[in-house]
């Protein structure tokens, strides 16, 4: 473990080189650990194997390490054993006893415990064989697998801090600028504005004081790649923190990281202390002369956070409103000084982009977006997990290649990207290659890197219900479209989903949707319409269904379906009686269980509990049975 | 100061702007109309009600006009047909949670004569209760607009109104979220009580954890009332306005030094529905506070009827007309040798009726014309200025303030004694300029200073000279001024550590203060009458000055009691005396020596001379036991003039009186009246606006330095601070902030129930350290048992007093209190009062 402050840069290198020795091992077990693995019991795992370690005396030859994010969330815990790269899916403890013996002992994979591609049914040994990984470009997240993120020496043995050395060590700020601006590095956190204007635009204002902020408050609901990359590599942010002070000028940094992540605070935390003691953060920084602190500052989980004039306010310790731009952060941001704001996956690509050249990195990409970008990629996709493709892969490759296509027998309806602000991309736009501009004029927007893939049980009324209510829950209050155009949304889309709507209501939503977007003070009032102005767009039908014909298609809108029992298929296992809040479900004697429509009041508790093997309970259309019943009646009579 | 000025155009008229200017304010300026809720002048810009966006080419979205600077080439279109548009949606929206019946309902039109039919409830409800119909800015969009409909449905909020406070009330359904309230509480009263809470929908304006107005510490200025756009914050108990039968009179209001100019809405039975700022002085929410708008409404409307003249006859009392209590005034105070009559008055008169009563005065050759003044802080500043041979300016400009750099103010809480002052120090602080607060007791304004230095009591000007010390060490430039070598020499032997901790200072604190001060250059050196209230007041002046001359800060004496500059002018006028202690003065009393006695106002005599007349605003209870009664016209009733804190002679309104009928809410004395062979001669107003200022010129910064031992008497302090004994656990230094919460005699908490609960003279305040140290909590009756007599009160924690100290703000009713208020400083031991 380094104890020491580098004071020069041969200094850095001496020790560098120094930790070669350290490196070498018989075998590398890498448990993924982030709060995806702890929540699937990887920690379990990882003492379990040093348990068994010490058992088969193999401390010393095996190391243990708990890695941030494998990416391949799903299948955690997993480990991963280097060199082989042998990759274990959803591990138990139990099996672990087996795989010390077999892979660390005998040095051979066993194959029982191997990942089985359902695609294909071919086993995949290696991480490698994975077509979840094959299909990615890991730039940024190919050291995930085997980098222990609380440690320092890990990240230095990985040419960790040899850019902002190399910076330090000589290139004029203008020089650092001009290699990112080369790069074209756009801002990760949604907009796409390029990094390099930005803390060009920031260089020259003339203050006396001058601040960096790394956002890390991710709010998207289902994104979580910051915390992916705080959680993983926290040394790479603080490395590009450091190297973009030094291209803006600015001594101070502010890290913001919500509250909600308590492991990426641990870890940042950690990480900015390490730095401290070892002399990356401070006072003259390896002898250059450079001095920059780093504080970590963590928001309270308000979504608006994320907005860099909210974020400032926030950093500030006021309210996190927004506040009408211009004048930008980049002039006048915290206390009035100008202040740059990139988002966590920017800092990161920083150092990368040092230690590699802009062509290196502009290599991959469109013309007009550069390099990788990390997706959360989640929902009814067969693979779920954070993925990193180059920009300009098309959508259709992201599903189908890296996530394995849609879970087995359902049909592709919907993809979401861009969370809250986004837009739902129907199939025939699958073709669109990955990058700012053609989501946008799609109608959606790249956002921070959620992807949402929908199937035909999804019901877009729903969904856009759903993100509206969640804007119109996290609006800050502030301006008036967003704050009560929002709720006015959410009501609308609630009488829609009810059946109470008129046609009249989806001009008024259009309405709406424009006044929030040419009205809105901030980026999530002016978006905040995307998921259902992106609905009507591509799936206006069956925003119309829901109104004439009072069904939904997809059979979710709870007030216009209700539920059936297949006498064919039900077991009688009266799981469903029990279960029914409503007492709408009973067993006239010897028979079947028969719901009672009227009683009903169509939760879907019975579909669920329902045993997977009978699915002996429909939905149906309430449409359907309320014009039946009206048949009914008539006879009767 | 020159602004560079920028041509632009706005719908294709160019336009001359000065830079710094926002579109909207340049649109106004030139009549051109953009609507908008919560845009507001003079405060900072929120962008929040988006009605004022505009489009300015080039930019790629609309931008609000509140917050757009005016750019050279700028050109702005402020009404298209989308714009429109866009308005209307989002005006539609803004009403789709704030009740709109007023503004649509089809029997509007028939509704103002059922109004005052209606109008019984006092809550505000639908259009007819609302407080603010008729004067609402929602009511004025919407007519721009011509809104006939809203598109979307209407959401009630169904909060619950607060009706906890005193004086103002809140209902958070009529709230629009404009966050003018919070913006003019935080920025420009100081206050931050009120704050946006939640977020999403839920959003609302309220204090710190929904606590009441009262415990969140708000000061009840009654901003954010003025500044609401709809009725959300109103004033508790209002009368809806019934449509026209209401009067506006504006009066100065004169129970401090403020003078801040009200107007007063007046329904037509003579009931005061509520007073506010007057309409024309803006930014209105800079002025008054809850003494003059909420205190004064209360305490006038209980005064619908003035007090008859009264004469007594033996045990019975004979109500007469004015001239006839006039003519037995005179004939009986002819009876008495002049040299055994008094003339005595207070400040809070119109100068005319002051000077009216100063000229009755002479007329009857009465030697003994006296002012009662028990603050003396003018008159010790004259006493200073004589003896040292320097001057300070009497008239202040307060826009002065704006150039200033940083203040250091000295035991002056200058948001209760002078806001004025405040509201313009503040302004400039939020420009960057910076405070520092030197005081031993209780001030409202340390939470915005950057550097609070609470010193022991009494012991200001050590901390002064330790300042001074500070800046000499740096450097000793300015030795041309005679004097100054002498100081710098004497200064070299003292230790700065030594001197700090002699005033209770920490070493740190001054070196930051000394910084910012020689950083932030011009300084002004602001003080109130608390520093001079001291035994050691010539020091503490001379300290301040020889600080003032090493900075070359001007220094600003406050005096926070209305026309206070202007008697102590007229001294040169009349033979006018301050009057400061009653003991002397009641001895010449039972001595036989004083016989009769005029008073104007309300003092504390205990014993009473043979004949007493006493002219006042209320009947109190002095006054109805005098011989003769007089009323007296108040700042409502009459019209006149007053001198405020600035020395700038303000008026009131000259409109007709209110009750034309009634002589007794005149001046009595203006007429000279030939049958009583009385001939006043008052000179013109006019004329006493020169007598203010008329050494101001000769103000100079160039007074005579004198050294203050303060090196032998830190020395004793530090040791008597180190070897003396532990002060017992219950012995507190017992500070006297000002109570400015009486007129004519009234006092507020006494006759206005909201104010007891919010400002009450009985209250000591105590650091909460030294309630749990005590087992005493809020509320609890205490004793403070000095050298001179006791004090009863109940306790307040608050965490602005330091450990060890107690500060009580009494009225000064008794010879006692008086006593003690002029010490300003005692040793007291407190102990708890049983029941």
């Amino acid at each position: 473990m380094n104890s020491k402050r580098f004071k020069t840069l041969k200094e850095l290198e001496a020790y560098r080189s120094s930790l070669h020795e350290f490196y070498d091992f018989e075998h590398l077990v890498s448990v993924s650990a982030a709060s995806c693995g702890r929540a699937s019991g990887a920690l379990k795992i990882a003492s379990e194997f040093e348990k068994l370690l010490k058992e088969y005396k193999l401390t010393g030859r095996v190391i243990l390490k708990l890695t941030g994010c494998h990416g391949f969330c799903q299948f955690e815990p997993d480990i991963i054993i280097f060199p082989e790269k042998y990759f274990y899916p959803n591990l138990k403890p139990e099996q672990i006893p087996m795989i010390v013996k077999e892979t660390l002992l005998g040095g051979r994979m066993v194959e029982e415990l191997a990942f089985k591609d359902e695609l294909t049914g071919q086993l995949c040994l290696t991480v490698d064989d994975l077509p979840f990984y094959r299909k990615q470009f890991r730039r940024l997240t190919h050291i995930h697998l085997k980098l222990d993120p609380s440690s320092l020496d890990d990240y230095l043995h990985d040419n960790g801090f040899k850019a902002a050395a190399t910076v330090l060590g000589g290139a004029g700020p203008g020089e650092v600028i001009n290699l990112i601006s080369a790069s074209n590095l756009r801002g990760r956190g949604g907009a796409g504005f390029p990094t390099g204007l930005k803390w060009r635009l920031s260089r020259e204002v003339k203050a006396d004081k001058k601040y960096i902020i790394c956002n890390g408050d991710e709010g998207d609901p289902g994104a979580y790649m910051d915390r992916g990359l705080l959680e993983s590599n926290p040394f790479s942010v603080i490395e590009g923190l450091i190297i973009g002070g030094y291209a803006v000028g600015a001594e101070k940094g502010f890290v913001y990281v919500r509250q909600e992540y308590p492991l990426a605070i641990e870890r940042i935390q950690q990480a900015i202390e390490k730095s401290r003691a070892a002399g990356f953060v401070g006072k003259d920084i390896l002898g250059s002369g450079f001095s920059f602190d780093l504080e970590l500052v963590r928001g309270a989980g308000a979504f608006i956070s994320g907005e860099e004039t909210a974020l400032v306010a926030s950093v500030e310790g006021r309210r996190a409103f927004p506040v009408q731009r211009p004048p930008f952060p980049v002039v006048s941001g915290l206390w009035g000084k100008p202040t740059v704001i990139n988002n966590v996956e920017t800092w990161a690509n920083v150092p990368l982009i040092i230690l590699n050249g802009p062509v290196w990195f502009s290599k991959v990409g469109t013309e007009k977006s550069k390099g990788t970008k990390i997706f959360s990629l989640v929902g009814q996709v067969r693979y779920t997990g954070l993925v990193e493709v180059p920009f300009g892969i098309t959508l259709d490759e992201v599903i189908n290649q890296v996530g394995g296509g849609l879970k087995e027998g359902r049909k592709f309806k919907a993809v979401q990207t861009g969370g809250p602000s986004g837009g739902c991309l129907p199939a025939s736009l699958l073709n669109l290659p990955v990058d700012y501009e053609s989501l946008n004029q799609a109608g959606s927007i790249m956002g921070s890197g959620g992807m949402i893939v929908m199937d035909e049980s999804t019901c877009l009324v729903d969904l856009a219900l759903y993100f509206l209510n969640f804007a119109s829950q996290e609006s800050c209050g502030k301006c008036a479209p967003c704050r009560l155009g929002t709720r006015q949304m959410v009501r609308i889309l609630k009488k829609i989903s009810n059946g109470e709507g008129e046609l009249s209501d989806l001009g008024r939503l259009e309405k709406l949707g424009w006044t929030m977007q040419k009205g809105s003070l901030c980026g999530l009032g002016r978006t905040a319409a995307n998921p259902v102005l992106s609905a009507l767009r591509y799936f206006r039908s069956e925003f119309e269904s829901h109104i004439v014909d009072k069904t939904c298609p997809a059979m979710v809108c709870q007030k216009l379906i209700a539920y059936e029992i297949d006498p064919e298929r039900c077991s009688g296992c009266l799981a469903c009686v029990e279960a029914c809040p409503y007492g709408a479900i009973s067993q006239e004697s010897g028979n079947f269980p028969v719901i009672n429509k009227e009683l009903c009041g169509g939760c879907g508790i019975c579909f669920s509990v329902c045993p997977a093997q009978f699915s002996a309970i429909k939905k149906v259309s309430r449409k359907g049975l309320i014009m039946e019943e009206k048949k009914l009646e008539g006879i009767s009579r | 100061m020159n602004r560079t000025r920028v041509r632009l155009q706005i719908n294709q008229h160019t336009i001359e702007a000065e830079e710094g200017m926002t579109v909207l304010e340049c649109a106004r300026k030139n009549g051109i109309f953009i609507p908008s809720l919560c845009e507001l002048e003079g405060l900072p810009a929120f962008a929040g009600c988006r009605l004022c966006l505009v489009e300015i080419k080039g930019r790629p979205f609309w931008s609000p006009a509140c917050q757009s600077l005016v750019e050279e080439g700028m050109v702005v279109t402020t009404s298209t047909e989308d714009l429109e548009q866009l308005r209307r949606s989002i005006f539609e929206l803004i009403l789709s949670e704030h009740p709109y019946f007023c503004l649509m309902c089809s029997e509007k039109a028939n509704c103002e004569e059922l109004k005052a039919a209606m109008a019984r409830a006092l809550e505000p409800g639908g259009c007819i209760f609302c407080p603010k119909d008729g004067n609402c800015e929602l009511q004025r969009v919407a007519e721009y607009l011509k809104i006939g409909k809203v598109d979307y449905e209407f959401e009630d909020k169904g909060l619950p109104l607060w009706q906890k406070d005193p004086f103002i009330s809140h209902n958070p359904n009529l709230c629009i979220l404009c966050g003018r309230c919070v913006r003019v509480c935080a920025e420009i009263r100081t206050e931050s009580v009120l704050s946006f809470v939640h977020r999403g929908l839920k959003t609302t304006i309220s204090t710190f954890f929904d606590r009441t107005l009262l415990e969140a510490g708000c000061s009840f200025c009654g901003a954010c009332v003025d500044v609401c756009p709809t009725a959300s914050f109103f004033e508790k108990g209002i009368i809806p306005s019934r449509g026209k039968n209401l009067s506006q009179r504006k009066f100065i209001c004169p129970l401090c030094g403020c003078g801040c100019e009200l107007e007063a809405e007046i329904l037509k039975d003579g009931t005061i529905r509520r007073i506010h700022p007057a309409s024309d002085t803006k930014p209105s929410f800079m002025s008054g506070c809850a003494r003059g708008r909420f205190g004064l409404r209360e305490l006038l409307a209980d005064f619908k009827e003035t007090p008859n003249p009264e004469i007594k006859h033996g045990e019975t009392r004979e109500e007469v007309s004015q001239a006839e209590a006039i003519e037995s005034m005179v004939r009986t105070l002819r009876k008495y040798d002049p040299e055994e009559v008094v003339f005595v008055f207070t400040e809070q008169h119109h100068i005319e009726n002051l000077l009216a009563f100063l000229a009755l005065g002479q007329d009857f050759r009465v030697k003994n014309l006296y002012w009662f003044y028990p603050g003396e802080f003018l008159r010790k500043i004259g006493q200073f200025e004589e003896e040292n041979r320097v001057r300070f300016k009497r008239k202040i400009n307060p826009a002065f303030f704006s150039e200033v750099r940083s203040f250091l103010v000295i035991d002056s809480d200058l948001k209760c004694e002078a806001l004025t002052f405040w509201m313009e120090v503040n302004r400039a602080l939020r420009k960057g300029a910076r405070l520092i607060v030197l005081d031993s007791g209780l001030n409202r304004i340390e939470q915005t200073a950057a550097v609070r230095l609470k010193c022991r009591p009494g012991r200001e000007y050590l901390s002064l000279t330790a300042l001074l010390k500070i800046l000499i060490d740096r450097d000793t430039s300015l030795s041309f001024i005679p004097g100054f070598d002498f100081i710098v020499e004497k200064l070299n032997r003292v230790s700065c550590d030594h001197l700090a901790q002699a005033s209770g200072l920490d070493v740190d604190d001054l070196k930051r203060a000394a910084e910012v001060l020689i950083e932030n250059q011009p300084v002004a050196l602001i003080f109130a009458e608390r520093f001079l209230r001291q035994d050691v007041w010539k020091s503490n002046l001379q300290a301040a000055w020889n600080l003032a001359l090493k900075l070359e800060a001007e220094i600003f004496p406050v005096s926070s009691r209305i026309n206070e500059i202007i008697i102590d002018r007229l001294q040169s006028l009349y033979p006018v005396q301050v009057l400061s202690d009653l003991t002397g003065f009641e001895q010449k009393i039972r001595e036989k020596k004083i016989r009769a006695a005029c008073v104007l106002g309300e003092v504390p005599f205990s014993v009473r001379p043979e004949f007493l007349v006493i002219q006042n605003i209320f009947k109190t209870k002095s006054g109805a036991e005098a011989d003769i009664f007089l009323p007296e016209a108040g700042c409502l009733q009459g019209s006149g003039h007053l001198v405020n804190v600035e020395g700038r002679m303000i008026s009131g309104s000259q409109q007709e009186r209110v009750k034309e009928d009634s002589n007794s809410a005149f001046p009595v004395f203006h007429e000279p009246d030939s049958k009583l062979r009385i001939k006043l001669e008052v000179p013109a107003i006019d004329s006493l606006g020169k007598l203010i200022s008329a050494d101001d010129d000769k103000a100079s910064n160039f007074g005579r330095l004198q050294y203050l031992p303060v090196d032998e008497e830190s020395k004793q302090f530090s040791d008597a601070d180190q070897a003396g004994k532990k002060p017992s656990a219950n012995e507190f230094i017992v500070i006297i902030n000002q109570n400015l919460d009486t007129y004519g005699g009234m006092i507020l908490s006494e006759k206005v129930p909201g104010f007891k609960r919010f400002q009450n003279p009985d209250w000591v305040w105590l650091n909460p350290e030294d309630t749990a140290r005590l087992g005493l909590k809020n509320n609890d009756k205490v004793q403070i048992e000095s050298e001179s007599g006791r004090f009863s009160g109940k306790v307040r924690e608050d965490y602005g007093v330091t450990p060890g100290t107690a500060v009580i703000k009494p009225v000064l009713s008794s010879t006692f209190l008086l006593g003690l208020y002029q010490k300003g400083i005692f040793k007291g031991w407190l102990r708890a009062e049983n029941e």
